[in-house]
């Protein structure tokens, strides 16, 4: 009887699992990023579907691109980040309210798809058809960086606001003002804008001599 | 001159409909968006005299046409066969007609009345079931690897709530292969492992709950084969074809061989943000006789600027530039908001007359040479201001001028009368345009205006301006002396027109405007009598042209109606007594009740006639009404569950009538019907065509009796019949199609009874995805009932070998 009782739980749980609507699929993974989904953990591959709620965290020198359901929107995670997807349908869309809990995210956004948020420990982050990085510290401090488009932040703490435009960059540490500036060259490691441009395909492996002199070997690889 | 030109209308007509030379085109259902379209041209009778045939193209409601070569099948399987890649594109629809070139230099045109006032149209049709609602999610070239494992991954998303889940079907290459691929709640996923090189398609089809059968468009990948890693990327395609026929006769005269063979290479590449292309043609028939045959470019793209050496066509505007090959240099610099294009070329090259003795009223051996043509130099220049997505400017100059030193002088004047049998020409034109889109491009409005100046014969160069005054008697008032601007352009007495004025101008106006699914091109042209653009494709000159064409998709596309109205008239500014006016409706309707079944209905009507009013003193002129009319009926159905042999029956029917309404000088009937049959065996890998054509001519001229001196009512009914059978296996994985064709074609009635019989074996090999073999074998056989000796053998051979790399 047990077994019964067991056999038919799982196969609940398993239709469960199966009547769960997707929300979003792998398009790309390297190295070893890990899924974990009603608290069982798995690392992922290319082509792996992902419900709401499912939480992917990436290691050292693994990646992962991400690309919603809806066709509108592509999230690229970078290495040493965890990342909650949240995305609900409604009225035919689907929005989407991401959870960057720590790390590194390129998005891509198309607009009139949804909403697209990115929620940090410590601020919200509202896309309208756009182009952008964040990055959450460990503190939760939060630096944004917009590419094209505009993108609204807020301090969940006080409300701050500001609108970072396209060339801008923001960071705030959760309470007090928004600070706004315009992007500078080398804001951003010139290897993390290769792989947001081309691809996660570029590692870089830094050598020092005896003398202390620095060198930087990028390899592309397949 | 009016008679003259009459006359050898007439003659030249009567010529073409019972020349040896007889061509069928069967014209095709339809077209749909981004789909390319296969033309065949049949060839009934004369093959072995054709030595080109070309389709002549243009989106409906433009004014120049294109031009393509068609490719050429063999004796035993007499067809020219074209694809055009970019017809897909063309949502007024298409309008196309065949222009073969003889052996002996003269042409013959299909349809054989005013193909450009009537042309073959074929209806534009949005595809029934294909949903936007399917996304595909992977492969992502932004994101994902291409590489032999390919993930696909497609989203119905948006109609998640409109689909029966169960009846989703995923097909790759074809195939369903739905049981292998995992389907999630709103998308499905297909996984390739270790796909061959080469281009893969793949659609979804399901069921909608209102029982519609709803489909995703195809996606096609392309997997490149790496065959050698280089530090570009490149790839590219070379194709070589070679063709040999040998005839057999009882008659010497008749025993005859030919052989030809071509190489065609296409290839592109990348290194970093350097693009690069090239196209190599070459063909044996190139001969420094003839425009050149081969054809190749080289084209460099770098940011915001792009250049190619070697043979493009340029589009700089209806009445500047356009469907005009032209090698040379082709630069083209683009930003957002500007764009300079600059060619400099030529677009004909010198070709030498041949020599003849032209003795005719002597005994003496005198040497003369047929004309020759002159090297064309073409430079163009063009600005263009604006964004294409909005609002745009644009102003462009182009110069014509024909190179006098690069013809011997033997070949441009007679040496017997010295008189010039070829005239070198210079043209320049200026034009300007603007255009207007709105609503992401559904609405579009533009306009362009054009002056041009011509001179039709500059070989004494230019003339002052008192040579002038005494050679016209008249007095001139040129602000310059043309001597000093000579190398710019040739101003003499052969300038046209002397005076400017709205005769040598062009303008046109057009509106386009896509929305619900109905597609309206309406288009105002006038060019004027003086109007000359050297560097544009058979541009009409003289012409107003009210052009009307609308494509309207119904019932969710699944009636396609298509109707248009062109008017066209002469003498625009009332220079000649007699005025010509052309009138062409047509309505072209397409419906599929379902996916198996379909029915077609079009009608086509061309009216020619002139406001010449006949007097008693004046016999020899005549007015003109030429009337053409045609109607065809199709009908079409896919018998899926019939027992292993899953059959496409399709029959069509023509009608159409040419007739002389004036002088009933001919009355040309014509009616034609096609029954095919296609079929795909689904327990054994066979495809099988089967086509049946039969032909009813009832023509009747009007002769003239010599003995008797009177007009003569001729009479000739004649009947063609024609039955083709072709079995093609797929074998290995459908890399190996053996295939076996026979054709039987017989003529009947008031002309000569004659039959032939064509077989043809071949096969084609994929011996890899990248390599492509074929070959033919065929013999033909034809029998005259009525002339014996005029019966032959013919064996042909063709082989093809593609590379991908």
């Amino acid at each position: 009887m047990k077994t019964k009782i067991s056999f038919i739980l799982l196969l609940v749980f398993i239709v469960c699992i199966l009547e769960a609507d997707s929300v979003a699929i792998a398009l790309k993974v390297k190295g070893d990023v890990e899924l974990t989904r009603e608290e069982a953990s798995r690392q992922i591959q290319t082509g792996d579907e992902f419900v709401n709620k499912d939480e992917l965290e990436s290691r050292e020198n693994s990646f992962a691109a991400v690309k919603f359901v809806d066709g509108s929107s592509v999230v690229k995670l970078f290495p040493n980040s965890i990342l909650t997807i949240n995305a609900e349908k409604e009225n035919g869309k689907l929005n989407k309210k991401n959870y960057l809990q720590f790390g590194e995210l390129w998005a891509k956004v198309t607009k009139k798809t949804g909403t697209f948020e990115i929620d940090t420990p410590t601020t919200v982050v509202s896309v309208k058809g756009t182009e952008l990085f964040v990055v959450v510290d460990k503190n939760g401090e939060t630096e944004l960086f917009t590419f094209k488009g505009e993108v609204h932040i807020r301090n969940k703490a006080d409300d701050n606001e500001a609108t970072v435009m396209a060339g801008q960059k923001a960071h705030t540490t959760g309470e007090g003002e928004i600070l706004v500036f315009p992007t500078q060259d080398g804001d951003i490691e010139e290897s993390k804008m290769d792989m947001m441009e081309s691809g996660f395909n570029l590692l870089e492996i830094e050598l020092e001599n005896s003398d202390g002199e620095k060198k930087t070997i990028k390899i592309d690889f397949e | 001159m009016k008679k003259t030109i009459i006359l050898l209308g007439i003659v030249l007509f009567f010529s073409s409909l019972f020349s040896d030379i007889l061509l069928h085109h069967e014209v095709p259902v339809s077209i749909t968006p981004g789909e390319k379209l296969n033309l065949t041209l049949e060839v009934r009778d004369g093959f072995s005299n054709i030595f080109n045939v070309k389709v002549l193209y243009r989106e409906s409601g433009s004014l120049s046409f294109s031009e393509l070569d068609m490719e050429r099948g063999s004796e035993t399987d007499p067809v020219f066969s074209v694809a055009i890649i970019d017809a897909g594109s063309f949502q007024s629809g298409i309008e196309y007609y065949f222009m073969a070139e003889l052996h002996d230099g003269n042409e013959k045109k299909l349809p054989q009345i005013n193909p450009e006032l009537n042309p073959f149209r074929i209806i534009f049709e949005m595809p029934i079931t294909e949903q936007s609602g399917f996304v595909l999610l992977s492969p992502d070239y932004n994101y994902s690897d291409i590489s032999n494992d390919i993930l696909i991954a497609i989203s119905f998303f948006a109609v998640e709530d409109q689909i029966e889940h169960s009846t989703i079907r995923f097909f790759y290459d074809g195939e369903d292969v739905t049981s292998l691929a995992k389907v999630f709640s709103n998308m499905i996923v297909y996984e390739v492992k270790n796909a061959k090189p080469g281009k893969h398609n793949y659609n979804v089809t399901a069921m909608h709950f209102d029982g519609r059968k709803i489909k995703s468009k195809y996606w096609v990948t392309n997997i490149k084969e790496k065959i050698l890693e280089l530090p570009l990327n490149l790839s590219g395609k070379a194709t070589f074809t070679s063709y040999i026929d040998n005839v057999a006769s009882d008659s010497e005269e008749k025993e005859d061989s030919s052989k030809w063979a071509n190489f065609l290479m296409n290839l592109s590449g990348s290194y970093k943000w350097l693009n690069f292309k090239s196209k190599l043609y070459f063909s044996s028939l190139e001969t420094k006789w003839m425009q050149p045959i081969n054809r190749y470019n080289l084209i460099f793209q770098v940011p915001h600027f792009d250049l190619i050496a070697g043979d493009h066509t340029p589009d700089y505007g209806t009445f500047l530039v356009s469907c005009k090959n032209i090698r040379g240099i082709h630069s083209k610099l683009h930003f957002k908001n500007f764009r300079m294009f600059f060619t400099a070329g030529s677009s004909k090259r010198s070709v030498n007359g041949k020599a003849f003795d032209d003795s005719t009223f002597t005994d003496e051996i005198i040497l003369n040479h047929t004309a020759g043509t002159f090297q064309r130099n073409s430079y163009s220049l063009r600005f263009e201001s604006g964004n294409p997505q909005s609002f745009t400017w644009g102003l462009g100059f182009a110069k014509n001028k024909d190179d006098i030193e690069s013809l011997k002088e033997i070949y441009y004047r007679s040496s017997i009368d010295t008189t010039q049998t070829v005239l070198p020409e210079d043209n320049i034109v200026v034009s300007t345009d603007i255009n207007l889109a709105l609503f992401n491009q559904r609405f579009v409005w533009g306009a362009e205006a054009a002056m041009s100046y011509h001179n039709i014969n500059i070989i004494d160069g230019a003339m002052s301006i008192e040579e002038i005054e005494d050679e016209l008697n008249q007095e001139i008032n040129f602000p310059f002396d043309p001597i000093d601007f000579e190398n710019i352009f040739v101003v003499n007495k052969y300038l046209v027109p002397f005076k400017p004025g709205l005769s040598n101008m062009a303008y046109k106006t057009f509106l386009r405007a896509f929305f619900y699914r109905n597609f309206l091109n309406v288009s105002y042209t006038a060019i004027g009598t003086s109007f000359n653009s050297l560097s544009t494709n058979y541009l009409q000159k003289d012409a107003r042209i009210i052009s009307i064409n609308d494509n309207i998709n119904l019932m969710n596309n699944r009636l396609a109606v298509s109707l248009g109205l062109n008017f066209i008239s002469d003498n625009l500014y009332d220079e000649k007594e007699v005025t010509t006016t052309s009138t062409n409706y047509f309505v072209q309707t397409l419906y599929r009740p379902d996916d198996k079944l379909f029915f077609k209905l079009g009608l086509n009507n061309n009216n020619s006639k002139d406001d010449f009013e006949q007097t008693t003193e004046d016999t020899l002129n005549t007015p003109i009404d030429i009337n053409t009319m045609s109607i065809i009926f199709g009908v079409g159905y896919f018998v899926e569950n019939m027992n292993l042999v899953p059959t496409k029956f399709s029959l069509s029917f023509s009608n159409s009538a040419n007739s002389d309404e004036v002088s009933e000088s001919f009355n040309y009937k014509k009616n034609n019907i096609v029954l095919s049959a296609s079929s795909k065996f689904t327990d054994i890998p066979l495809k099988t065509t089967l086509s049946y054509s039969l032909t009813l001519n009832d023509n009747s001229t009007l002769e003239l009796d010599e003995i008797a001196n009177e007009d003569t009512l001729i009479v000739q009914k004649s009947t063609y019949n024609s039955l083709y059978l072709k079995g093609e296996l797929e074998l290995l994985d459908e890399t190996l199609k053996p295939y076996f064709n026979f054709r039987y074609t017989s003529f009947g009635g008031d002309i000569d009874s004659q039959t032939t019989q064509m077989f043809n074996l071949g096969t084609s090999y994929s011996i890899t995805p990248a390599t492509f073999v074929s070959t033919d074998m065929g013999v033909k056989f034809y029998q005259n009932k009525e002339i014996e000796d005029d019966n032959y053998s013919k064996f042909t051979w063709k082989m093809k070998v593609s590379q991908k790399f």
